[in-house]
């Protein structure tokens, strides 16, 4: 954890920030577009990606969100580094538990609070957060994490509040004195200089200040004294601001490349002519952006942003700034969203009005009857059908794009965390519904197609904050060709068996309302056999690749471990299915309640094993994440318990004569 | 006569059927998912032992349930007799045959690697080089006349010692009486001299049995032995896991060393840790990767080459995995290798193809058929 490093520069930062913020004199004045500041590359998680991401990652770590009051981050982000005082009263942090506020004295109003509610009870909650430091991660209670998170929250929170105070005026740096101004050539205006504006001149008196020390004070004049006040005030100021966010510049030291923040670079002195610049232009920002200069504020990040661009290695994240950029703004996952809504709503109105239309359907291969007549199923008017179609067609386009785009801007396979592979489980089933529309073409796949991705895309934004980060992944874990293929495999095995339970639900209430459809009953339950099919194949290659991966890597392919005993608790779930039908334990109807069982096995082991280990982090996460399965797992329960006896038999048809055992 | 044979066909016939196979499925789902249960709160080590390599478990002390081997075992039982039905039919489903022989196979092949394959560990400091590797957890009593560079080491496997038990070093005729012996050890110092205190290279007065570890990687073990040499005084000694160096005693005009120490797997090759590097992500303290150099010596031939994650070395049988590693303060590092020796190994990679081999046929036979039937 992070804290523990920052622990006592946050303490201080934070402890500090009320102190600039009293003292900070900038104009609350804005600038309304920025757009070219987000566009700006900086180093953060280990990669390099534009500031817009940045500020959404940040704003989510304190928030939960990732934009605030309809604004974008990037203009949140900008508010709190160049007008910090203004961003104050912003609530930002989100504070999971009551008891937090009740700890720290702080009214109850809502779930997030702002800095300037919560910055009185800095110290409190660092005396808070050090005790619960003490304890073990495991044995930590949530509130206690929960300080924990909270504090680390608002430290970094304070150290963004500093990290352009270089740029900006200060009266530390105020001269008073006539001479000392005309030797420094500073202009007679109000605002009193910045430490930038001191410190680009501090060479010009250097020397004489050194000379200085050996001397007895009571001996120095006037312009003596100032410039020795200065040039302390540029020695404390640069002791004290050391290893702040946000990492805009890099620098090359013995032969690599580090990216630093605007402080360090100054601190390191490591100035060359382009880095002295780009801290120009970082000031210009600064200034542009307290006295609501749009033009000077976008020339500038202009041309910082060409600069860096132009200075930095080659990487992955500068490469695909843009494609970031661009899957930042168009949000594809949400616009997916609204297209899957539409198509499931489209398909319930067309089922409402599948009064008497019945077709005959010739090309519906997996039907599991026995007979060789063409089958008769309820369709719903062409029309809706098509439209359905086409709704789950246009939600498939930013679906993809934003999971390709997702993969080029890692350089890895869709899935590195739990929010990647509710996309990618998404994406599959979404398919796996078209296919079975092609087949069937009856409006089930439809309905499967945009009920499992709307809601799987829903449930994914709950982990947003968690995964949309794009984060590293440690050695283990990085790009390795077996591990690659295992997961994509065993993501599409889950993909396949949530398919399958969606269609299970299906065929319980297709049982219960339209007993006597029997064609429509066959087409369903054949959907939900090939999907477990799906289900099964995908998740035993995925598991057995998980295996040689393991053995790969450490030279064991077995070993017990949670994650693999999840996997395979799915691949026994599905021959159970696929066993008990064929020694006819259990027909069509007993088949679709395998399938939506199937449903909790495969929450246990994609999230429910994660929930076992320790490590998590964030109380909000782990909380929730623990309750929707449990919610889950109850829903499904009941379901199963209420649909299955109102189901009633004469739905059911026999199972496939003609099988073999096996 | 013919009711006895109606009898054996009606066992044979149900110990071929699916329903068989249901039913060892569930059970084998309620272990795997109570096993992984009981990981959160007694390690992985304990559920495997409790779980999987058992073929009975007791609930609560007394109530039998199968355990995995069992269960495993049925299924074998189940799938070969059901798979020798299998000739006997006129029409046999190809994908279905395949589908089960590659689950035989699998069955087969994580018997062998259950049964025969060795797992140890290395582990070596940046310029240290080595023969043998080390057990994770399971503990020798190690005899050695003279200190050099090549030894002839006499081991005795220490986990089953009890109090009382007596071991001959082979032709030394060196006799080893335990008096106590723990596989979790504490030891302890005395604050006053003792006149008869036994022989220790660290000063150890006394031993004492700890809680054993969550993971047993994590126990010290420890040996009050008195050493009866074939002529003259009888020699008492404390060894403690924890030290490495052996302790050295004279008996019988000859100089021995004895450790106590993780047992050791002679490898046929020397391994020498020429560097280890790791690389982080940028501005993180994530590892991005970690690897090792070393230089292999076979046979007199050498040769130099890396050792890194996901990229294994194999030599004569063993494979080398990088696992872990360890840096001091002053820069010292080591770099630790897991070590197997596993004649099955491949078994799982064929099997695998097979199997999935045989489902896609199935299913897509499945699929072709039924489309087939619709436009007919």
């Amino acid at each position: 954890m992070t804290f523990t490093r920052g622990t006592s520069r946050g303490m201080r930062a934070a402890g500090c920030a009320l102190a600039v913020i009293l003292l900070a004199t900038a104009a609350c004045a804005e600038v309304a577009d920025l757009s070219a500041f987000g566009r700006l590359p900086v180093q953060a998680g280990g990669r390099v990606m534009p500031v817009d991401s940045h500020a959404r990652h940040l704003l989510l770590q304190f928030s939960g969100r990732s934009s605030h009051q309809r604004e974008p981050a990037v203009n949140w982000l900008a508010r709190v580094v160049f007008a910090p005082e203004a961003a104050a009263t912003q609530k930002v942090f989100l504070v999971n538990h009551p008891e937090v506020l009740e700890a720290l004295d702080v009214k109850p109003d809502g779930r997030r609070y702002s800095f300037a509610q919560l910055r009185d009870t800095s110290e409190k909650l660092r005396a808070l957060a050090e005790a619960a430091q003490q304890h073990e991660e495991d044995d930590r209670s949530p509130v206690e994490k929960e300080f924990l998170r909270l504090y680390a929250n608002l430290a970094a929170y304070a150290q963004l509040t500093f990290s352009f105070q270089f740029a900006l005026p200060h009266p530390d740096f105020a001269v008073s004195n006539a001479a000392v101004r005309a030797r420094l050539q500073m202009p007679d205006d109000a605002a009193p200089p910045s430490f930038l504006d001191v410190y680009q001149r501090a060479q010009g008196f250097s020397a004489e200040v050194q000379a200085l020390a050996g001397t007895k004070p009571e001996t120095w004049n006037d312009e003596q004294a100032e410039l020795f006040r200065l040039s302390s005030a540029l020695f404390q100021w640069s002791q004290f601001y050391r290893g702040l966010p946000i990492a805009l510049l890099p620098m090359q030291a013995h032969g690599q490349e580090q990216w630093v923040s605007p402080w360090d670079l100054l601190g390191f002195g490591f100035l060359d002519d382009a880095s002295r610049r780009e801290i120009g232009w970082l000031q210009d920002l600064a200034r542009a952006y307290g006295s609501s200069r749009q033009v000077d504020f976008n020339l500038a990040a202009h041309n910082l942003e060409r600069s860096v661009v132009a200075r930095a290695q080659p990487s992955r994240g500068l490469t695909h700034l843009k494609t970031e950029l661009l899957y930042n703004r168009l949000q594809p996952f949400y616009r997916a969203k609204l297209f899957y809504g539409l198509a499931f709503l489209v398909c319930l109105v067309g089922m409402m009005g599948r009064g008497g239309a019945r077709d005959s359907v010739t090309g519906a291969p997996w039907l599991v009857g026995s007979d060789r007549s063409p089958i008769t199923v309820h369709r719903s008017p062409s029309f809706l059908r098509r439209a359905a179609v086409v709704g789950v067609l246009l939600a498939l386009v930013p679906h993809t794009a934003g999971i390709v785009w997702r993969m080029m801007i890692m350089g890895r396979p869709p899935m590195t965390n739990l929010y990647a592979t509710f996309l990618f489980v998404a994406w599959i089933a979404v398919l796996l519904g078209l296919a079975i529309e092609w087949f069937q073409r009856n409006s089930l796949g439809t309905l499967l197609a945009s009920a499992g991705g709307l809601a799987l895309l829903m449930v994914s934004a709950r982990f947003a904050d968690q995964g949309d980060t794009m984060g590293v992944v440690v050695a283990v874990l990085d790009s390795n060709f077996w591990l690659s293929t295992h997961v994509v495999t065993i993501t599409m095995g889950y993909a396949g068996c949530m398919a399958a339970g969606l269609a299970g639900h299906v065929y319980l209430l297709q049982a219960i309302r339209r007993p006597e459809d029997d064609p429509g009953l066959r087409a369903t339950a054949g959907a939900v056999y090939g999907l477990t099919a799906f289900g099964l194949i995908f998740s035993f290659l995925g598991t057995m690749l998980g295996g040689v991966w393991a053995d790969q890597s450490w030279g064991r392919f077995w070993g017990w471990d949670p994650k693999e005993n999840g996997a395979l608790l799915i691949v026994l779930w599905c021959s159970i299915l696929f066993h008990a039908r064929v020694a006819r334990m259990i027909g069509p109807r007993g088949f679709a309640v395998g399938a939506v069982l199937g449903v909790i096995v495969v929450l246990m082991a994609w999230i429910g094993i994660n929930l076992l280990g320790v490590g998590l982090h964030s109380y909000g996460f782990t909380s929730g994440l623990a309750r929707g399965l449990a919610l889950s797992i109850v829903f499904e329960v009941l379901f199963v318990l209420v649909t299955y006896p109102l189901a009633k038999k004469s739905g059911d048809i026999p199972g496939p004569k003609s099988q073999v055992p096996g | 006569m013919s009711n006895g044979n109606d009898n054996g066909a009606r066992a044979m016939g149900w110990l071929a059927s699916p329903k068989l196979t249901v039913v060892c499925l569930a059970v084998l789902m309620v272990l795997t998912f109570w096993g992984t249960v009981y990981q959160v709160e007694h390690g992985l080590f304990a559920a495997q032992d409790r779980f999987y390599n058992s073929w009975l478990i007791l609930v609560g002390g007394f109530v039998p349930f199968p355990g995995t081997q069992f269960v495993l075992a049925v299924l074998l039982v189940n799938l070969s007799l059901y798979l020798v039905q299998l000739v006997f039919k006129p029409r046999v489903k190809f994908g279905i045959l395949l589908i089960h022989l590659g689950i035989l196979m699998l069955l087969l092949g994580g018997a062998i690697t259950h049964y025969f394959a060795e797992e140890s560990q290395l582990t070596l400091q940046e310029g240290e080089s080595a023969s043998a590797s080390a057990s994770y957890h399971q503990w020798e009593l190690a005899l050695w006349k003279q200190d050099g560079a090549v030894r002839d080491v006499l081991a005795i496997d220490a986990d089953p010692l009890q109090p009382g038990d007596r071991r001959t070093f082979g032709a030394t005729g060196l006799q080893v009486e335990v008096e106590q012996y723990h596989r979790n050890a504490r030891a302890f110092q005395s604050t006053v001299p003792l006149t008869n205190a036994p022989l220790s290279r660290l000063g150890v007065t006394s031993l004492q049995a700890a809680r054993p570890a969550r993971e047993p990687a994590g126990n010290i073990a420890g040996a009050l032995l008195t050493v009866h040499p074939p002529e003259g005084a009888p020699v008492r000694v404390i060894l403690f896991g924890d030290d490495v160096a052996p302790v050295e005693f004279a008996a019988g005009g000859e100089h021995y060393h004895l450790a106590l120490r993780h047992r050791r797997y002679p490898l046929p090759f020397v391994v020498s840790l020429v560097d280890f590097e790791r690389e982080m992500h940028p501005g993180t303290e994530v590892a991005r990767s970690f690897s090792s150099k070393v230089e292999v010596s076979t046979d007199g031939l050498d040769r130099t080459l890396t050792i890194s994650m996901n990229k294994p070395l194999r030599e004569r049988g063993y494979t080398l995995y990088q696992a872990s590693y360890r840096e001091e303060a002053d820069g010292t590092q080591w770099s630790t290798f897991a070590v197997a020796r596993n004649y099955g190994r491949l078994i799982p990679y064929v099997s695998t193809g097979v199997v999935v081999f045989g489902m896609i046929w199935h299913f897509v036979a499945m699929l072709v058929r039924r489309a087939g039937r619709g436009v007919a």
